[in-house]
């Protein structure tokens, strides 16, 4: 963007009427320090909003300058004012309270206006701890969660491979494809089919895989699947009580009912 | 303004830092009309104004130091510092303020006095010749203090519309200021 198009953009007045967002404000901060002239455009803004102001003046009530130049006054005083403790030597001597008390008692009242501003710190940093310790709490029971679901699952997997009845059936890459392979894991007692992807590439965008059991000849849907990099889980499809080869075609976004053969990337004979 | 600054600016800010009472009269005399006028603006009810407008009196005085000229003009400066006093009365409620323990200021109020006229003297041809909107959209950013979400939710106005309005009004402004210049 050149310095003409960024002063026309608008962003300039946005940023002098403090609607900018931090981006915006750091952008204009950065073109100001580097060009004059859209330091001057943010100098002309505001000072066309000054003048805007100042055509809305209206006469403050008559002693109002006084009363604030005395506020002000006293103001300045409070500042100055506390070597006054010297004054307690020149109490009257006959007074019941002794010059020692006052002294102490303002040795309590400062003493205990500083414990106060010990306590206050400390439980300013121990309220800080707490909601450090919550969080980092929470985040572990999270954590934890996740693991203990992997875990189950893992759990599930295994018994799955290892119950009567799990075969594994290993589908080839066709010859345009002799590197890829992927497997098929189907229990004829349970039905259920699942699959790992092996290492079948991330399909480019609109489109995905489709797996397909054979059975008695024909191509049955069995479910579309997504890959997912350094993901090594097994993947549940449709269940089938009985099939002759697996295989899997790359297909449209959300699968087909016919599969397209010269698609077709894998397949397993049972 | 009123009048113009008999000195310059940054002779007014050094005599502010100086802590000369003919620094504060100066800056009275010339900046507590227009800074009165927006925080009357914000707070509509007189009498808060004017506890606003000490407040803002006392935080320049004691704040003056950390004023910084490359950052933009004394005024504008202190009408942030207005604003924001106003914006906090406006917001805290109003009731604590109205316990007033302040002799001197009981006594003022008994004082005919020609506050209790509202209108804005400054009445200028400009601001006859703004729109209505262009001004309510610069009334509620500029003077009210306003986030964006805010004023586009009272004005009830997308916020895009809001922000091409709001550059539209200053335009619409430096154009007739301008005008202004060139007429005199």
């Amino acid at each position: 963007m050149t310095v003409k198009e960024f002063i026309t953009s608008g962003v300039i007045e946005t940023y002098v009427l403090g609607m900018a967002t931090a981006q915006e404000k750091q952008e204009v901060e950065r073109m100001a320090a580097e060009n004059p002239e859209v330091q001057a455009e943010i100098e002309a803004i505001s000072n066309a909003l000054s003048e805007y102001a100042q055509m809305h003046e209206m006469a403050p009530p008559a002693g109002l300058e006084e009363k604030i130049w005395k506020t002000i006054q006293a103001s300045e005083i409070e500042k100055t004012a506390e070597p006054k403790i010297v004054a307690i030597n020149q109490l009257p001597k006959d007074t019941f309270f002794k010059p020692w008390m006052a002294a102490a008692s303002i040795l309590i009242i400062v003493g205990l206006g500083s414990l106060n501003i010990v306590f206050f710190n400390k439980w300013k940093s121990a309220e800080k701890q707490v909601i450090a310790l919550n969080n980092e709490k929470l985040q572990l029971v999270q954590e934890n969660q996740i693991q203990r679901t992997s875990l189950e699952e893992t759990k599930e997997e295994l018994a799955f491979l290892s119950a009567n009845g799990t075969k594994a059936i290993p589908m080839k890459g066709l010859p345009r494809h002799p590197d890829i392979a992927a497997t098929v894991f189907w229990n004829s007692l349970t039905q259920q089919v699942y699959l790992t992807t092996g290492n079948l590439p991330i399909p480019e965008e609109g489109k995905q895989f489709q797996l397909w059991a054979i059975v008695e000849g024909k191509p049955v849907d069995a479910g579309v699947f997504d890959i997912s990099k350094g993901k090594t889980r097994l993947q549940k499809m449709k269940n089938f009580a009985a099939a002759q080869a697996f295989a899997v075609t790359l297909e449209k976004q959300g699968g087909s009912t016919t599969p397209t053969l010269e698609a077709m990337v894998v397949l397993g004979n049972i | 303004m009123a009048s113009k600054l008999p000195i310059s600016e940054q002779e007014l800010v050094s005599l502010l830092k100086s802590r000369s009472e003919e620094g504060y009269r100066l800056l009275y005399k010339h900046y507590a009309g227009a800074l009165f006028g927006v925080v009357m603006k914000i707070v509509q009810e007189e009498e808060v104004a004017q506890d606003v407008l000490q407040d803002t009196f006392v935080k320049i005085w004691k704040n003056i130091g950390g004023y910084d000229r490359s950052k933009g003009t004394l005024f504008t400066w202190m009408l942030n510092v207005a604003r924001n006093t106003a914006i906090d009365y406006k917001r805290s409620s109003y009731v604590r303020h109205q316990i007033r323990l302040d002799g001197d200021f009981v006594g003022m109020k008994n004082e005919p006095s020609e506050s209790k006229n509202y209108d804005f003297i400054g009445i200028d041809k400009v601001l006859n010749e703004l729109k209505p909107e262009q001004k309510l959209v610069l009334d509620a950013l500029y003077f009210e203090g306003y986030t964006h979400e805010e004023a586009s939710e009272k004005l009830n106005m997308p916020l895009g519309t809001l922000k091409t309005r709001a550059r539209t009004a200053i335009n619409q402004l430096r154009a007739l200021l301008k005008e202004r210049e060139n007429d005199s």
